[in-house]
């Protein structure tokens, strides 16, 4: 499979738990560079990523990771992996070098290599003040550091992230994406990683899965995506009439629940002629903000067809 | 904290496939029990049942101590000698605790910090992981009676002046420790994974060695039947003991012995089984 440029390939893979339907007919191929999976709460990301990494047998279906079967090489796919869970997993009352040295030992390092790697993942991720602190004493943001330290100590071929900004303030969020976006660069890794917030995904990714109700609705190119050439702003007029509908008409005008309109204001033009038209028309802008980025609304626009088909 | 300007630097070494690849959890689990607090206090009121029996072997071969070896019993022959050390009440009280200290917070601790899913994300199947947990009880256990037992031997032949001992006392200084360690490493095991509370697993577990005793001597003395002893934990492996080392009264019907061995496999097979359902359910 990698022969033909797919890391991961994953055929017809159903999964339930109990009666719930986690994951429904996923056909998956994903070549090498970064992955935002993205997806409402339930949407299914978490279990389609244990199913990959083998925690979870499907019911259905096939898979394979770099050229080795998902069912049956669990354990060989898992020396090539690393996998930073959502949860709050850390082994209490160990200090940081020890618990990412004895993750490193547990996948085959040798035991000094392994300590050694342990003194370099945990500076790269800047812990290396903390490390012999206890981790019981870390923050929610120092342990998100921690858990991505551990991924990383093997140095493997892909890194599975699930959720790694969860519970982060802005500054460690965006270190943690800066740090993503290095570990591919400079690592050269494949990264596939789960979120709920467009902007991250749309900060480090280069291609997002958008998933929902246990199904993969889309497959979208970032760079595409971040390539549309307007912007969407939301405008409130003193009066919205039929007449301004057609004025803002070149502007793929809609008028949204809440009184405002939406509109796709090309790049290249300045912001100052919708004030300027407005005025000419007879119109006050008594509001004027920025809409959701292009990401969110292709995600909007898929979700909505998902769920009405 | 900011990223390092350094930039991501990648590991050139090579990982390897061992052999037992579960050995660095017994390693860990060895190296936690052994920083514990309190831990060397245990080990050392663990270990004075041995010394008082080294003395108790040097005083059973010397003939100049001989008038003090016709005073103690439990020092007549090889085998009763071997019985008594591993079944004494203070040892086995120690042992208990001991497999509670080690053995309590082996899986709950993995189970409550939800750190199963960090080491099933390495190469280890849940039943490696179930390896390396349990060769850590395993291993304080034996420390604390298989060991001294092959120590006293040697302790016999290095104050011997003509050394001899029984087959019986060799074998059974192996198979009953071992019997021992594997029971109470499973039962302990059993309850760490049953609950994420080590708080239960203690009341449990020391409940459930104590009561048990406690019914069986009230049936005991009630009926005057020694049969119902089976009930004890403890009296199984009285039982047990006297069955593996010969120290029994031949002429008495010995089926409740035999029957305490069958149970005690019996149970280990039954802890074993539900160790492995109840991790294999587990979610990662």
């Amino acid at each position: 499979m990698e022969k033909n440029n797919y890391i991961i390939k994953l055929k017809e893979i159903d999964f339930s738990y109990e009666n719930v339907i986690a994951l429904n007919n996923i056909n998956l191929s994903i070549r090498r560079g970064i992955y935002g999976l993205l997806g409402p709460n339930g949407a299914g990301k978490t279990t389609l990523m244990k199913v990959i990494l083998g925690f979870l047998k499907p019911q259905k279906g096939e898979g394979s990771i770099l050229d080795h079967d998902i069912k049956t090489f669990s354990k060989k796919i898992r020396r090539l992996i690393g996998y930073m869970p959502e949860i709050d997993s850390i082994i209490p009352d160990m200090d940081a070098i020890s618990i990412t040295a004895y993750m490193g030992e547990i996948t085959g390092m040798p035991k000094h290599e392994a300590i050694k790697r342990a003194h370099e993942v945990l500076f790269y991720v800047g812990l290396e003040d903390e490390r012999y602190r206890s981790v019981n004493t870390y923050s929610t943001g120092m342990r998100q550091r921690l858990k991505l330290a551990i991924a990383l100590v093997h140095d493997p071929d892909i890194l599975f992230l699930d959720e790694p900004t969860s519970g982060m303030d802005p500054t460690s969020r965006l270190e943690m994406l800066k740090l993503i976006k290095d570990i591919s660069k400079k690592g050269a890794k494949n990264i596939i990683f789960s979120s709920h917030i467009l902007s991250d995904i749309e900060a480090v990714g280069e291609k997002v899965i958008i998933m929902n109700r246990g199904k993969i609705i889309s497959i979208e190119d970032i760079q595409g995506v971040n390539s549309v050439k307007y912007e969407t702003y939301e405008i409130k007029l003193n009066n919205i009439t039929d007449k301004a509908l057609k004025v803002f008409s070149n502007f793929d005008v809609k008028k949204t629940d809440k009184g405002y309109l939406l509109l796709k204001i090309p790049t290249n033009i300045p912001v100052y002629e919708i004030f300027k038209i407005a005025k000419d028309n007879g119109f006050y802008i008594r509001e004027f903000k920025k809409s959701k980025t292009s990401l969110e609304e292709i995600f909007i626009k898929r979700i909505g067809e998902n769920n009405a088909g | 904290m900011p990223v390092r300007e350094e930039g991501y630097h990648k590991w050139n070494g090579k990982l390897k496939e061992k052999f037992i690849n579960w050995f660095p959890i017994t390693k860990n689990g060895i190296s936690y029990v052994y920083h514990k607090k309190k831990s060397k206090l245990l080990f050392y009121f663990a270990s004075m049942p041995f010394f008082l029996f080294l003395i108790a072997i040097y005083v059973s071969e010397k003939p100049e101590l001989r008038m003090f070896k016709n005073l103690i019993k439990q020092i007549q022959t090889d085998a009763l000698l071997f019985k008594t050390y591993y079944t004494n009440g203070f040892l086995m009280f120690m042992l208990v605790i001991l497999t509670l200290f080690a053995g309590a917070e082996l899986i709950s601790r993995d189970l409550r910090y939800k750190s199963l899913s960090l080491y099933l994300s390495r190469p280890l199947t849940k039943l490696d992981y179930l390896k390396g947990k349990f060769s850590t009880i395993i291993f304080y256990l034996l420390l604390f009676t298989l060991l001294p037992g092959y120590l006293l031997i040697l302790a016999k032949f290095l104050f011997a002046e003509h050394f001899s001992i029984s087959i019986t006392v060799v074998i059974g200084s192996f198979f009953y420790p071992l019997l021992f360690s594997m029971f109470f490493s499973s039962f302990i095991l059993m309850l760490s994974s049953f609950s994420p509370s080590s708080r239960f697993i203690n009341i449990v577990f020391i409940g459930t060695y104590f009561v048990s005793d406690i019914i069986a001597k009230i049936l005991s003395n009630i009926f005057h039947i020694s049969f119902y002893n089976i009930i004890s934990i403890k009296e199984l492996f009285v039982n047990s003991a006297k069955l593996i080392f010969g120290v029994y009264d031949k002429s008495r019907n010995i089926v409740d012995l035999y029957l305490s061995i069958v149970i005690i496999l019996l149970l280990t097979i039954v802890f074993f089984v539900t160790i492995f359902f109840k991790i294999k359910k587990a979610e990662v």
